[in-house]
């Protein structure tokens, strides 16, 4: 038990720079994903803002940036990485890549989310006189605010999984401790401990997720 | 009276996405009376919503105007056409209210972007939701409420701004017979004690014939009749609104009908229209009873439209074909008498 002695203060740093990883993340992907997401679903034809040359470049952007994998597009946007962060390396920097690639997944969740509401209830915010803007933050967000709560907590654990793979650039965090305590040490317990430590953080972002949309949909 | 919505050679276009732009709205001339309730009606495709939402300026002419007031609509600035909006409320079939606000948060939507104070709001919505009888379901949310009520709030939302004229978009369509009276009471008073305007897209006449002043019949983006809804019903001018008025009150035999009645009615078939004029009823009855020609009722429908009596019946004439013949001639001195041609 010697070893969990000198293992527990590296895990509880590891949690914390998790959490700060994805407390980050989450923030500032959360606000650009939601203005990517609206973007996209206002530009589109019959939109509020029907832009289509905007629509096609947003949409062939998250097209491309979406599918590469995560460990592959840390170290594509490296050189971006170092010019707005001033280093690749470390928990800080990582959140470049991170909130880069949150933020075009979460955009396209935002947008697939705004699609659901009734286009006959901002018909009828128009015909009161709205302006579009004031539509977007008083109409189209409440309305969809269910599904958004939804798709958030589903973005949470994906960004979660993508703090696992900051590790590989020094980003610390429980990923990074699993593999170094655990796996290259061959210490089973110790990958299992972390693995069992994520999933109770999921479970609980899970429940708090559904809850706030069980609120949000009133029912 | 003045006309409170003019249209001018208003056309609206929408492109195709292949082959040549769809007329939706075809060079409509229209004036709609101030104080009026207006029942615009025609088969779906008609062009009716886009006509109506030229109103408020949901679409636009893509050539001819159409004035509001004294607006133009295609001329108007984000603050004119806010302007424009408050003074032109719309109800939906499908009620359109924001599920994530309360009754009174949707009542009280239009008012904010009227940037009325918070103290005004609530006092305002709650005189509108007395007005329209839900105020105990103030703290509510839609999904909560019947379809009936979700309407009734619709209406308190449109009449937020005290609108000169309100649009309905087959606004009694999603509703069961009982309900949809109880609307059109409401909007009856509305129009009789606010002296709103309103204009009604309709396939239903019940809506017509309960609370619409004057009609406006449209097939294929043009106007092609307008006038008092009895006179426009009574004695259709265009082949497109007798189909539609006979398709509404079935009370004229179709082909089909009348090749059935034929397998069971030997005699000649006469179908005479039954009218407003004082005295034409009994005209009838004495007319068919001065001749030596036995009848008998095969076919027809009579109601009340617009407090008068309209409709048609079907009758089985047999006897001599001169006696025949001057009972249709002295029939016709009457009212509208047609035979129906023989199989």
């Amino acid at each position: 038990m010697n070893e969990w002695d000198k293992l527990t203060p590296v895990l509880w740093l590891s949690f914390q720079q998790t959490v700060y990883m994805v407390f980050w993340t989450m923030l500032i992907a959360g606000v650009l994903g939601l203005l990517l997401g609206v973007a996209l679903y206002t530009s589109r034809r019959g939109g509020l803002f029907q832009n289509a040359p905007a629509f096609h470049l947003l949409n062939v952007l998250v097209n491309i940036v979406r599918p590469i994998p995560f460990i592959i597009f840390i170290t594509a946007v490296g050189p971006l990485t170092l010019l707005v962060m001033g280093t690749t390396i470390g928990t800080q920097s990582v959140l470049f890549p991170m909130s880069a690639m949150a933020t075009f997944v979460i955009g396209r969740i935002v947008e697939q989310n705004l699609v659901s509401v009734d286009p006959g209830v901002i018909e009828a915010a128009r015909a009161m006189g709205a302006s579009r803007f004031r539509i977007v933050w008083s109409v189209l967000i409440p309305e969809a605010l269910g599904p958004l709560v939804l798709g958030y907590t589903f973005i949470f654990i994906g960004v979660v999984d993508m703090s696992a793979m900051a590790g590989y650039v020094g980003g610390g965090g429980l990923g990074d401790f699993a593999i170094t305590y655990g796996y290259q040490q061959f210490n089973w317990p110790v990958t299992l401990v972390t693995v069992v430590i994520i999933i109770a953080v999921v479970q609980v972002a899970q429940l708090v997720g559904n809850w706030l949309a069980r609120k949000a949909l009133r029912r | 009276m003045a006309p409170v919505i003019r249209f001018s050679a208003a056309t609206k276009e929408f492109p195709a996405s292949r082959g040549s732009a769809v007329r939706a709205v075809d060079t409509v001339d229209l004036d709609i009376e101030d104080g009026a309730i207006t029942g615009v009606i025609g088969y779906s495709g008609a062009g009716k919503s886009t006509l109506v939402r030229m109103i408020n300026a949901l679409e636009l002419p893509t050539s001819g105007t159409v004035t509001v007031g004294d607006r133009v609509t295609g001329t108007l600035g984000e603050r004119e056409l806010r302007a424009l909006r408050g003074e032109v409320g719309m109800i939906f079939q499908q009620f359109n209210l924001f599920a994530s606000r309360t009754v009174a948060g949707n009542v009280g939507y239009p008012l904010r972007i009227a940037g009325w104070s918070k103290e005004k709001r609530k006092q305002r919505v709650a005189e509108l939701l007395e007005f329209v009888g839900i105020s105990e379901k103030a703290r509510q949310f839609p999904n909560q409420l019947s379809g009936g009520q979700k309407q009734r709030v619709g209406i308190a939302r449109a009449l937020a701004t005290s609108p000169r004229i309100l649009l309905a978009d087959e606004a009694t369509s999603a509703l069961d017979p009982e309900t949809t009276a109880d609307v059109l009471a409401l909007l009856r008073r509305i129009n009789r004690e606010l002296g709103t305007t309103i204009v009604v897209i309709t396939h239903e006449m019940e809506v017509v014939s309960s609370i619409c002043d004057t009609v406006v019949v449209m097939e294929q983006g043009k106007v092609i009749e307008h006038g008092p809804v009895y006179d426009v019903f009574a004695d259709p001018r265009e082949q497109a609104t007798r189909r539609f008025v006979n398709s509404v009150l079935k009370d004229r035999p179709s082909a089909e009908t009348v090749a059935r009645l034929r397998e069971h009615f030997s005699g000649r078939l006469v179908t005479v229209a039954v009218r407003a004029e004082p005295g034409a009823r009994s005209a009838l009855s004495d007319v068919l009873a001065g001749h030596d020609v036995r009848s008998t009722v095969v076919y027809g429908g009579i109601r009340e439209l617009a407090d008068k009596p309209f409709g048609s019946i079907t009758f089985e004439l047999t006897g001599s074909d001169p006696a025949i013949d001057a009972l249709i001639r002295e029939l016709a001195q009457h009212t509208d008498v047609e035979e129906l041609s023989a199989a």
